[in-house]
This record gives C-alpha cells, sequence and structure tokens, in this order.
C-alpha cells in the first residue's frame, strides 16, 4: 500500500506526509497519515479526524490506538490521518491558513484549485476513492460538545447505519444534514460512511477521558464490524436510538450570550418546548427564547459555551426509529 | 451620582454606554455601565467583566446580579460593567485589536494616547476611581480552567496598609476556598494594579472558570460568581445577611512557581490536577507530537509546590505559563474573621 511517499507492505506499519503541493512561501501542502496494512486481505478503512484547525482530542488518541495495533493481527488495511489541517492547527483557527478553505467543504477536491481544494483533490483520489469505509471523526472544537454518530441519506445509507450502530456510542442519527464535505462525497459514492462526533472544548476539562476512550473505541469496534480485527463491537449500553433528524436548529433571530439546556440532550421534548435562551450581553435580559420547532428527541450535540460563532449548531432534533439491542 | 454621561439619584437604577474613544474607522466600543444608587448613602462597589474579551463567566454572573439588585433596598452605590472590552467580546479575544493592546494594563491610562490608552483613561476616572471596592472577573477563557481569589502582594505581610488589610478581609468574605498571590518580582504584578492601589481602590481579581469546565460546571461557576458578589456588598454593609461560602476556610497560596512551557512545541495533555502535591522535578504535564503521539518534552515542578486552581487544558498553547504552583501561605477560617470593611 502506498499513498504518496508512504508505503507500507503485508504486515507493515507506515507514517509520514503526504504531500500534495506547496504554498506561494514555499510551505509543504501535506496530510500527516498513518498505514497500517493487514498481514490478511481485508476491506480498506480510513480514519479521519481534524479537518477543522480545532477539533483536536482525536490526535491525542488515534496515534497511540495506531500504535497499539499488530499489523500481523489485522485483515485488510487501516489509513488513520490523526489532524488533517495542519496550518489550521498551526495558527489555531478552523480553515485552513494557506488559502482560509474550510476542508470540511470542499468535496473531492479541484486538481487546479488552491492549495487546500488541491489537497483534497489528491487525498481524495488516492486515499478515500480505494476506501471501503470512511470513519469521519468530529469535535465540536471550543464551542460544543457532542457524543453521536451521524449517517447521511445518500449512498449506501443501510450499510453506513450498520456501521453506526457497530461503533458503540448510544445514539446513530439518520439523515446528517447534506453538505459539501469530502465526507458526504464518500457517501455518495458508496462508499460505507459515518461520522463520529465525539468531545469539544467545553467538555475537555471533565470529558477527556471518556472522549478519548470513546473515539478509540469507536475505531476498533468499525474494525471489528468490518471484519479487520477479531472480536465483537463494545457498546456503551445494551441499546441504541436510532433517530432521524427532522431539525437542526442554529441561530436564527437574537445574537448574544446562548445558554442551551443541556439537561434536554438524549430526552424528548414537544413542540414548542423551551430548550434555550438567548440574553443581551450588556443589559441581560432575554431577547430570545428557543424553541423546540417539532417534538423530538435532542442529541447529545450542540452549542455549549455561551459565545458562539455564527452558523454553530444549536440543537439537533429527530424521531425515535428504533431500538437497537446489542 | 454620575458616572459620564449616566446619572442616577438615591434609589435609582440607570443603564447606559459610557462613551469613549472611537476607532480610526469610527468603531465606538462604548462601555455599558449599570449603574445603582442606594436608599442611603454608603461606599461604592464596582464589578466588572470581559476586560479580557472571551473571559465571559463573570459577565453572566453580573447580569445576573443585576437582576435582583433593588437599589431601595441596599446603601452605598453599585456600578456594574458586564463587558469592559466589547471589541474582544465580539471577537472572542483577551485583548482589543484595536490597537493591540490589553486595557487592563494601561491604567490609569493616557487622554493622548492610542485609543485603548484613551479608553483606559476615561473609564479610570468615570468608573474605577469611583470605587471603594472593585471586583475585576476573569476566567480560563475558552482554553482554561480557574478557581480561586487572586490579589496583589502584600510589600510587608508584618505591616500591613490600611487598604491591604482589608483587602485580607475582602479576599476571605468573597466566599471561595481558595486564594493566591504572585511574590513581587514572580508573575502577575503589573504598574495598572499599581495605579488602582494608588487611587485607593481595594481590588481583588477572580479566577473564575473557563470554557474547557462550561458543560459540567459552567452553571455552578457562574452562581458561585454572583454569590461573591452579594458577599462582597454584605463585607461592605451595603446590604445585610449571612455570608455563603465554599467552607469555613480559605487556603491561601504564596503562588509564584510558574511552570513555563516547553521549549518545543505540540499537543499539550496535563497530568497533574488542582490541590496534587509535586516534587521538584515532577512531571506535570508532557507535550506530544500531534501526528506520532511521540512525547516530545516533559513539563515539570522547578520547585515543591501544590497545584494551584489554574491551568491550561486545551491541547494548543502559545508561549505562555501552563500551571502554577504554590505553597499555603495561611488558611483562614471565615468563622475567626472579621468580614466586614469599614470605609468611614
Amino acid at each position: 500500500m502506498k499513498i504518496g511517499s508512504i508505503e507500507a507492505s503485508s504486515g507493515e506499519k507506515a507514517f509520514g506526509f503526504f504531500v500534495t503541493g506547496q504554498t506561494h512561501g514555499r510551505f509543504p501542502a501535506q496530510i500527516p497519515l498513518h498505514i497500517v496494512n493487514g498481514a490478511n486481505d481485508g476491506p480498506l478503512l480510513v480514519v479521519q479526524a481534524g479537518l477543522s484547525g480545532l477539533e483536536l482530542e482525536p490526535a491525542l488518541v488515534l496515534p497511540q490506538v495506531v500504535k497499539a495495533l499488530n499489523p500481523a493481527d489485522l485483515s485488510g488495511t487501516l489509513i488513520v490521518v490523526p489532524l488533517m489541517n495542519t496550518s489550521g492547527f498551526e495558527f489555531e483557527q478552523v480553515n485552513a491558513a494557506w488559502d482560509n478553505k474550510d476542508l470540511n467543504t470542499l468535496g473531492r477536491g479541484r486538481a487546479n484549485g488552491t492549495v487546500s481544494e488541491q489537497m483534497i483533490y489528491h487525498y481524495y483520489q488516492q486515499v478515500i476513492a480505494k476506501a471501503d469505509a470512511l470513519l469521519d471523526i468530529r469535535t465540536g472544537a471550543q464551542w460544543s460538545y457532542h457524543h453521536y454518530v451521524g449517517v447521511y441519506k445518500t449512498g449506501e445509507q443501510e450499510k453506513s447505519r450498520q456501521l453506526a450502530v457497530a461503533l458503540g456510542l448510544d445514539q446513530v442519527l439518520l439523515g446528517q444534514p447534506e453538505d459539501t464535505s469530502s465526507a458526504f462525497c464518500a457517501a455518495e459514492d458508496g462508499k460505507q460512511v459515518v461520522s463520529a462526533w465525539l468531545g469539544g472544548g467545553p467538555g475537555l476539562r471533565d470529558h477527556r477521558a471518556e472522549t478519548l476512550s470513546r473515539i478509540e473505541k469507536a475505531v476498533l469496534n468499525a474494525m471489528k464490524y468490518l471484519g479487520m480485527l477479531a472480536g465483537q463491537p463494545e457498546h456503551e449500553s445494551s441499546s441504541i436510538a436510532v433517530i432521524d433528524a427532522h431539525t437542526v436548529l442554529k441561530p436564527t433571530g437574537e445574537r448574544g450570550f446562548v445558554f442551551m439546556d443541556s439537561d434536554k440532550r438524549g430526552k424528548a421534548v414537544a413542540a414548542g418546548e423551551q430548550i434555550g435562551i438567548v440574553r443581551h450581553p450588556f443589559e441581560g435580559k432575554v431577547i430570545e427564547v428557543i424553541k423546540a420547532p417539532k417534538a423530538g428527541i435532542v442529541l447529545h450535540a450542540g452549542g455549549s459555551w455561551p459565545v458562539l460563532p455564527e452558523d454553530t449548531t444549536l440543537a439537533i432534533l429527530g424521531d425515535l426509529v428504533e431500538e437497537v439491542n446489542v | 451620582m454620575n458616572v459620564g454621561n449616566i446619572e442616577a439619584n438615591a434609589g435609582e437604577y440607570r443603564f447606559g454606554y459610557l462613551e469613549v474613544a472611537k476607532s480610526r474607522s469610527g468603531i465606538s466600543p462604548d462601555i455599558p455601565v449599570h449603574l445603582f444608587v442606594g436608599a442611603e448613602p454608603g461606599p461604592t462597589l464596582l464589578v466588572q467583566g470581559a476586560i479580557h474579551g472571551a473571559e465571559v463567566i463573570g459577565s453572566i454572573a453580573i447580569l445576573n446580579f443585576i437582576e435582583k439588585l433593588d437599589p431601595k433596598t441596599m446603601k452605598g452605590n453599585v456600578i456594574a460593567v458586564p463587558v469592559v472590552n466589547r471589541v474582544g467580546f465580539e471577537l472572542g479575544e483577551r485583548g482589543s485589536r484595536i490597537a493591540n493592546k490589553d486595557i487592563s494594563r494601561l491604567f490609569p491610562g493616557n487622554p493622548t494616547g492610542s485609543v485603548p490608552d484613551q479608553i483606559a483613561y476615561t473609564y479610570f476616572n468615570e468608573v474605577i476611581k469611583q470605587a471603594d471596592v472593585m471586583l475585576d472577573f476573569h476566567a480560563g477563557a475558552r482554553t482554561a480552567y480557574e478557581r480561586y481569589v487572586l490579589f496583589s502582594a502584600e510589600k510587608d505581610p508584618n505591616n500591613l496598609t490600611e487598604l491591604e488589610k482589608k483587602r485580607r478581609k475582602l479576599v476571605v468574605a468573597f466566599g471561595l476556598d481558595q486564594a493566591g498571590f504572585f511574590p513581587a518580582g514572580t508573575f502577575g504584578a503589573n504598574q495598572a494594579k499599581q495605579a488602582i492601589e494608588d487611587a485607593g481602590v481595594v481590588q481583588i481579581t477572580l479566577e473564575f472558570g473557563g470554557g474547557t469546565g462550561w458543560f459540567t460546571n459552567g452553571a455552578d461557576n457562574v452562581r458561585d460568581a454572583e454569590r461573591g458578589i452579594w458577599n462582597t456588598m454584605k463585607a461592605m454593609r451595603m446590604i445585610d445577611g449571612d455570608f455563603e461560602a465554599d467552607g469555613p476556610e480559605c487556603t491561601v497560596y504564596n503562588a509564584g512557581i510558574v511552570i513555563w512551557k516547553a521549549d518545543v512545541d505540540g499537543l499539550f495533555i496535563r497530568k497533574k490536577r488542582f490541590g496534587e502535591h509535586l516534587h521538584k522535578g515532577d512531571v506535570y504535564a508532557v507535550l506530544v507530537d500531534p501526528y506520532t503521539g511521540d512525547e516530545l518534552a516533559l513539563m515539570t515542578a522547578p520547585q515543591d509546590g501544590i497545584v494551584i486552581p489554574s491551568g491550561q487544558e486545551w491541547p494548543t498553547i502559545g508561549a505562555t505559563s501552563v500551571g502554577i504552583l504554590g505553597n499555603i501561605d495561611r488558611v483562614e477560617n471565615r468563622n475567626d474573621t472579621d468580614l466586614y470593611l469599614s470605609f468611614d
């Protein structure tokens, strides 16, 4: 298996930087990438994270997961990108610093586009296009806190749903909103694609250990489910709620201090029920009550820190369509 | 009483914006001021938040506090400023991007200096100098977590000034179980704090909460920050009532042992938490390669000390301190301490 100059033969591991171009200041545009090439044939699973330069928890644990794997025990190939957006990470921002592009919006990339578009193009062609399954790990950066798995309603939905259930989290969201990410394109192209939303800065101090454990388990469970590793997936609880999304709440009205009701996560809410408020940041009065537009289950997802960037997801609601006993 | 163009009479409440200097593009970061003038005369309390624009826990506590405060049932005056640094608040940043200055370091300000210097001058003269006591709320912004009262080192602990005696009481009265000071020559001292002290204002800094703990205990920290404001009013005899606190004791740390970032950079992982005792050389945190997970550096205790409740949690850090150790200077028992400040 060879990606750029990174090469791992059967039964080997390799790490390196997949160089896709250079910036005008002659910095390399590159993706840090691990290959674990199993001793036996099997599927190709890609695990990617850190497309936002502020989604960092996966990088704390994914390299350790790779270190712990023995290629001799593995069927198929695992590719791990622990932190794709190296320039965003360097300069502590969501977008790539080289061209201010959000790597989660570049689809299959462009061969003759900006530095980031070129990078995603080569990554898509050489990595994702060869994959059978993609585990896209997202976090809430510094503003939100999550733990659920999302599945797009496109491509091989049922296969992706089964993989999502296997990851071991309590909630699976069907109907993750369509976007222009590489992950969505991969789903359109028939890959098994799941987005594991795990962690975020507002919970980092108190939930670091469980977030990192969830990330590790998600990778290992995916590998077990796909037959790449021996054993059965381990689940957080005996029942997994499969929720069909119908509402993604984003700031639409007043801006100020936003307080979402974290006690309502994981619970059923009625149409019109208050799930948050917005307060004037200087006068203090409540200037908007955020209500559930429709009855549903609230996902373990959404804005937490009271000062949120534009377009932050405040909450996701959906209907419980199945409880899977595992 | 008036603060700039905002004026209230006895028993009244007014809200307005203190006019300050405009930036070159015409931005007017006028400062929101809530002014409460009590039915009876008394001392003046200033509570301010977000002079570092991303540190908003105190801001929320101040908004909760002013909702309940009734000028008709209090003595003295309260000036409440939920957000001092509006530009930093807007952009989620510590300082003000106008001239890239930190207003909190500029007091007493300069009427002919840069825009932030002018803002500091106006705020110092119109707001700070009117106060007898100043509560300055800070926090760990989105990347750290803190919970203690910080105050300036005393010049001679065996011969306290009147202001220092009042400040000792205030530190305990506020209600947290942890407090600390940085000895002269170590960390945190600055000209601005000295200017405030020279103006006769008893000032303490509240390092309170931070984004990395928000999901679990944000509401608790907001509640306890507000509790501290009420306690301060009681200590100043502006209202009656019993003090509420974390517990009977307040441990005061001589907190001059700073652990600085390592020479290399990577992902920061804190290994020690508040209250743990480190010996010189013990590992406080590690830096790992963000792509391979390999250990790059260890950050160790330069001396023996206890981790005070302050420190970085987010995995990326700048050229900054990542933790502070201290040793116990004294333990104050609220049941044995006179918590009341006199302003006669």
